[in-house]
């Protein structure tokens, strides 16, 4: 099922703009990463491909369907968990994907074949049988996933499901999500955890209202210049004075990351050196960039470019 | 033949995920629910002094759609209300599942658990009242269609309330409104001719009526109350179907 978005606008009965003119591709098959800070309009745009918002203007078409003219064609066909799965909230996790996949048409004994695959598969066998209100936020959300994917919806639309995930929980979760992208599943997910999901993820799409950003992780990367990054250790606050190209990201009292440009790589070492030498640096880490960093730079230049217009 | 059976096991799951919450509830909202009605005809009981079979059956029966009409109306506006604020809406809008049997499922789920309240009520009466009552197992089938129709109307609160406080305020003075602007507590003959005529139009007339021919043991009147409240019910089916949109605005 590919998705083609045309010059999507929403702007609420309130005046505010959530969508300003996006216009993308998503392509059968591809894991598609939403990405963009908060009140960036994901729900917003996730809510318009769903069918379940109608955008101001613009055109949404899942292959030949017209979903803003006809939105109920899309249903079956489309899978989409909210983070917490209110909706069955008060079932156990078995009967949640149960009914989830006979709710989808399917006949019981092949929806529990498939519930008890998937409760297996997402590492939920000894939680079979808890409510739902009663499981940790990660085991919830692996539920949530299970009970988006049972069934055979051809596009599945996760919303952040990997946010409050243990390290082993989200490794279990990519790799569920991978293999719904081989099985030639769409699947959307939003997500701000973009160096973890990399590489699962066929295409990225970083969005502020507008679209910021879409490709790949590599033409990402690349767009936005050569860059690199430095890890500082410090035993105290650092105040030094970077070139203005530099940007901080992830920064603690005690670390402090900072991405430059390659042009500016002499000074910055030469800068880092002296903080070396002075003992106001412990340790260093030079490196390329992950998505997070090019995510944060994208972020910054479109708030330098906003406050310049 | 197929698509009967398709769409009764949709309804039996939808409806056996509404039944779940009330595993959260347990024997507390049975308590409530059993216990509310009940002193509420103690209270009227008290005020109104000895009470005749008619009058006693007034209440009764009036009681039994108060509770229907809270049902389905008020906590039907306010659920839908607060799944469109935590998203459950939205993942019920994306299956492929029908609307007014969506709708239903919560009626019909709320009207299962209202059910011990009503037979509290009709089981206490002798005590309280002073009268016993007769049972009738059509009084199932009015409980039902009258379900049915008014759910439609607590699912439009629901929906095109801007928050689930709004729907709780606008779905209670609904119910409120139609069920005392309406013969429920007592015949239309005992109320201005204005409300009578309005009462034409309100599915609660016909809902009490046909309840209180039946604890009289009597069917006279029953199918036109029955076809009354039927063609109420098509219509809120129909319309949560295909007007209302599950789409936000």
């Amino acid at each position: 099922m590919s998705i083609k978005l045309r010059e999507l606008v929403k702007t609420y009965s309130s005046g505010l703009t959530a969508i300003e003119n996006i216009s993308m591709d998503i392509e059968s098959g591809e894991v598609f990463c939403l990405a963009g800070p908060n009140g960036a309009g994901k729900t917003t745009l996730i809510k318009q491909i769903l069918g379940l918002l109608a955008p101001t203007s613009g055109t949404i078409f899942f292959n030949d369907i017209d979903v803003i003219k006809h939105p109920e064609k899309l249903r079956g066909r489309i899978s989409y968990m909210p983070q917490r799965p209110y909706a069955l909230y008060h079932l156990t996790v078995n009967e949640a994907i149960l009914y989830a996949g006979r709710l989808r048409g399917i006949a019981k004994k092949s929806a529990q074949t498939q519930s008890d695959l998937i409760i297996e598969r997402l590492g939920l066998s000894s939680h079979r049988n808890i409510l739902l209100r009663k499981l940790s936020g990660g085991l919830l959300q692996l539920t949530s996933m299970g009970i988006a994917s049972i069934g055979d919806p051809e596009l599945i639309v996760l919303d952040e499901p990997t946010t409050h995930l243990d390290p082993q929980k989200r490794q279990i979760a990519l790799e569920w999500i991978a293999a719904l992208g081989q099985k030639n599943k769409t699947v959307i997910m939003v997500t701000h955890m973009l160096t973890e999901a990399e590489p699962i993820v066929d295409k990225i799409a970083i969005i502020k209202k507008r679209l910021l950003k879409l490709g790949t992780p590599a033409e990402l990367r690349s767009s936005i210049g050569e860059f690199w990054k430095a890890k500082l250790s410090h035993s105290q606050n650092l105040s030094a004075p970077w070139p203005e190209e530099c940007s901080i990201g992830k920064s603690t009292p005690l670390k402090t990351e900072l991405l430059f440009p390659r042009t500016q790589f002499a000074q910055v070492t030469t800068a880092i050196e002296r903080l070396l030498e002075t003992g106001a640096v412990e340790d260093v880490t030079l490196g390329p960039p992950g998505l997070d960093e090019v995510y944060i730079a994208l972020n910054e230049r479109s708030e330098s470019v906003a406050e310049v217009s | 033949m197929r698509k009967l059976v398709k769409a009764l096991t949709e309804f039996l799951i939808l409806l056996k995920i509404q039944l779940a919450t009330f595993r959260m509830m347990g024997p507390f909202a049975l308590m409530i629910s059993g216990i509310l009605p009940v002193g509420m005809m103690y209270v009227m009981c008290t005020f109104a002094g000895e009470l005749s079979i008619n009058q006693a059956i007034n209440i009764v029966a009036g009681s039994m759609v108060m509770g229907l009409s809270n049902t389905c109306i008020a906590t039907m506006g306010q659920i839908i209300a607060e799944m469109r604020l935590t998203g459950s809406l939205a993942y019920y809008a994306t299956l492929p599942i029908a609307r007014w049997r969506f709708i239903l499922s919560i009626a019909t789920a709320y009207l299962l658990a209202g059910l011990p309240s009503m037979i509290i009520i009709v089981a206490m009466a002798p005590i309280i009242l002073g009268h016993t009552l007769m049972l009738h197992p059509a009084m199932l089938l009015v409980l039902a269609l009258g379900a049915t129709a008014l759910s439609g109307i607590g699912a439009a609160i629901g929906l095109y309330a801007p928050s689930p406080i709004a729907a709780n305020v606008f779905s209670l003075a609904i119910s409120f409104g139609f069920v005392f602007l309406s013969p429920v507590y007592y015949p239309v003959e005992s109320m201005p001719a204005l409300l009578g005529k309005f009462s034409i139009i309100v599915p609660m007339t016909y809902i009490a009526r046909a309840l209180r021919g039946l604890f009289q043991g009597q069917t006279q009147g029953l199918l036109e109350c029955l076809a009354v409240t039927s063609l109420f019910a098509l219509v809120m089916m129909l319309l949560v179907q295909n007007r209302i949109k599950w789409r936000e605005r």
